[in-house]
């Protein structure tokens, strides 16, 4: 089959700006798994009820959609403070975490059934042109189009990622969490307030959820069981990009994206979930490969 | 004193400047939906009897042991958008029997668990309904689920009506009164799926203009593949050349690339074997790519997602059974079902507009009240019953011949003109005409 150059672009160009959404929501796993040690499916679960409030907010009070992050925002950092502080209360192992934010993660289907309801929910046809009309790219390349949308989850997750890396690369607190990941109990000897800077990352994470869950409520339909259709992206990205990596699990999104699209274009497509895992299943192969060279590269060194 | 560096300043310029170019994208338009204002169109209609042979006693209260129907709906999981609807006709038509003095003067009891769209908890629900000892049993919905009840209900000996399923092929019993099977009227369970293609083939000849190529993009979901091959084949005879025919995976969201391949291909005719939302999430991408699609035909779409397409579904086809107009919805028994179902399904949530899922699950209903009304609360002389008669029900006359009590095929195709859902074919039962000219 052939398909243009131009066909190609498009297709890399809207995979490229989805991953951008699942990188978006890919950041809060990466940094609770990462630097807490929670492997947070219940964040998931906080995407899409972000989305349904901004649907709620939206609909129901006529609200624009990015003022409803003056609510969701603040809402979830509490929420994601609750349930951090509820592992500590309980003195939760990592797996015991895991187990709880699964169960949340099905709850929270079963509660979005009885608030929501199980039907589809739209928020598209209540939106302005300005929101679902394509942008056309200017000259030379005024065949190639993005959506509004798209562009909203590029901003948003660039702003996100940058934010996040930034700060844990660049501010004192953030140098506080890596030294927690690497050992909490020296930190806390060095005088790094592990309890509270714990929930902070918690609540932050939580709240990036809120920004994923609006761009989610404008870009698809909306049902409970929308969670379990970005599970494998957004787990497959948060691994490949390194746990605690926020810039690498977007990286990771986008370029997983960008090959299930350009997959699609010529192959069949219902092997492009499976493409996802087939490249975590290269990757992770890879690793004692990679481990026995660079061990190999580190001895001749010291011969 | 506070500080602030140049690039940090410039960050905070730059992320202002987003901020105030994406609120420049506008917000959103006060359109309460098409959907909710046609709902709130429909005439207000008088209590009727639910089926032929009640008499309807308004005010009359019914007295004595209720008797007990059980059914087992998935109102959590992935089936439970359709199966909420289900839940809330089978609330309905409880309400209107009782407000009409009761089946026979007893009242009428719905039971429900739920199965979390699991056919295995199907299973152990139904026994556990037919241990409790309810009188009845209604089928669940889902061809997995209804193949996972049909063990514990036959072999309890109860009869076993169901409102859709999509499995065709399998043998389920004597005591299988299906509202709409897609197999009906087909007796060779290998070409169960004939008489919905040959109903679209038909329909798009019917217009003078079948088209000369058609490309498929289809759910990798049994009904949908099963019917997407039948389709494929009718087509082909009917000299349709196929240009393009994939599959993409249950739940996909993006469809920019399957969009791209079909704006290739440029067809006459785009067949989407779909589920759900795909509808939706596929005409995004073609708004994405700047396509519009010469004419699509949708297998099994949801309500809502239809609805929401706006003006961009005029002129889409779709399986059906059932739309809202004469002949079928001219009854007293259907306008009265429209008016109360629409004020049910608002406050479940639900698609407020009978098509085909509530008017088959309705159907199944009159089917067992049929029963219980002519043969009495027992379900070897339903069964008995049943096998040897027709039903009148608000999708049309059924029986129970042929292979698996399949009966006559009712598969019907509906097309969106000036934004309502109309059938178009067969003539006996189309409210206009197909508008096809690709």
């Amino acid at each position: 089959m052939s398909v243009s150059s131009l066909a190609l672009a498009q297709t890399l160009l809207n995979g490229a700006l989805l991953g951008c959404l699942f990188g978006s929501i890919a950041l809060g796993l990466s940094v609770k798994w990462g630097h807490l040690g929670v492997a947070d499916f219940f964040h998931l679960s906080l995407t899409l009820l972000g989305a349904y409030l901004t649907y709620s907010l939206v609909t129901e009070q006529l609200w624009d959609p990015l003022l409803t992050l003056l609510v969701t925002v603040p809402v979830f950092f509490v929420v994601g403070v609750a349930v951090q502080w509820l592992f500590l209360v309980l003195r939760a192992e990592p797996f015991t975490t895991l187990l709880i934010t699964f169960a949340l993660f099905i709850v929270t289907e079963s509660v979005a059934s009885m608030v929501w309801s199980p039907d589809l929910l739209n928020l598209r046809p209540r939106l302005s042109d300005g929101f679902t009309t394509s942008l056309r790219f200017p000259e030379p390349l005024p065949q190639l189009a993005v959506q509004p949308v798209d562009l909203l989850a590029l901003v948003c997750a660039v702003l996100m990622v940058g934010v996040s890396a930034w700060a844990l690369r660049r501010t004192r607190a953030g140098r506080a969490v890596q030294a927690m990941r690497q050992d909490a109990d020296i930190a806390r000897t060095l005088g790094v307030r592990v309890v509270p800077i714990t929930l902070a990352v918690s609540g932050l994470a939580a709240s990036s959820a809120a920004v994923a869950g609006m761009v989610v409520s404008l870009r698809m339909p909306l049902s409970p069981t929308l969670p379990l259709q970005w599970i494998g992206i957004v787990v497959v990205a948060t691994m490949l990009g390194g746990l605690g990596r926020p810039l690498g699990a977007l990286v990771a999104a986008v370029v997983l994206m960008m090959i299930q699209n350009a997959w699609s274009l010529w192959f069949p497509p219902q092997w492009a979930p499976a493409v996802t895992f087939g490249v975590l299943f290269l990757f992770l192969a890879a690793q004692p490969v990679r481990r026995f060279v660079s061990e190999a590269t580190a001895s001749r060194r010291l011969a | 004193m506070l500080t602030t560096s140049l690039p940090r300043l410039r960050g905070l310029a730059a992320t202002a400047c987003a901020a105030l170019v994406l609120s420049a994208c506008g917000g959103v338009v006060d359109d309460e939906g098409d959907d909710n204002d046609a709902a709130a169109d429909l005439p207000d209609a008088e209590l009727v009897a639910p089926v032929a042979g009640m008499t309807c006693d308004e005010g009359a209260t019914p007295t004595g042991e209720p008797i007990v129907v059980g059914g087992s709906l998935s109102l959590t999981g992935p089936l439970a958008p359709t199966a909420t609807l289900h839940n809330a006709v089978a609330g309905l038509v409880t309400d209107w029997v009782n407000d009409c003095g009761g089946l026979d003067g007893r009242p009428l009891e719905w039971r429900v668990l739920d199965d979390q769209s699991t056919p295995g908890t199907v299973t152990s629900n139904y026994e556990r309904l037919i241990g409790d000892g309810v009188d009845f049993v209604m089928g669940p919905y889902g061809g997995a689920a209804t193949l996972a009840g049909a063990g514990p209900v036959s072999r309890a000996g109860y009869a076993y009506p169901t409102a859709t399923n999509g499995a065709p092929d399998k043998l389920i019993g004597e005591n299988h009164f299906p509202a709409w099977q897609i197999g009906g009227g087909v007796d060779d369970p290998a070409r169960m799926f004939d008489a919905q293609a040959d109903a679209v083939v038909a329909a798009l000849e019917s217009s003078g203009n079948p088209p000369s190529t058609a490309f498929f993009a289809t759910a990798k979901f049994p009904t949908t593949l099963s019917y997407r091959g039948a389709v494929v084949e009718a087509l082909e005879e009917a000299g349709t050349e196929i240009t393009g025919d994939l599959e993409y995976d249950l739940g996909t969201t993006d469809f920019s690339s399957i969009a791209l391949r079909i704006q290739t291909a440029d067809p006459d005719l785009v067949y989407v074997g779909g589920l759900g939302a795909d509808i939706t999430n596929l005409y995004q991408a073609f708004d994405g790519i700047g396509y519009e699609p010469r004419s699509i035909y949708v297998a099994l779409p949801a309500p809502p997602a239809v609805a929401d397409l706006g003006d961009k579904a005029e002129g889409m086809m779709i399986s059906s059974i059932y739309e809202h107009h004469e002949p079928l919805g001219g009854s007293p028994v259907a306008q009265y079902f429209a008016k109360s179902y629409s004020e049910v399904a608002e406050e479940e949530g639900v698609f407020p507009l009978v098509e085909t899922q509530a008017a088959a699950g309705l159907a199944a209903w009159q089917i067992l009240l049929t029963g219980i009304l002519e043969a009495g609360a027992d379900n070897a002389a339903v069964i008995e019953w049943l096998n040897a008669n027709e039903v009148e029900t608000v999708v049309g006359t059924l029986n129970f011949d042929g292979y698996n009590n399949y009966g006559a095929d009712i598969n019907r195709v509906a097309q969106v003109q000036d934004g309502t859902r109309v059938l178009v074919w067969p003539e006996d039962v189309s409210g206009a005409e197909i508008d096809y000219n690709p």
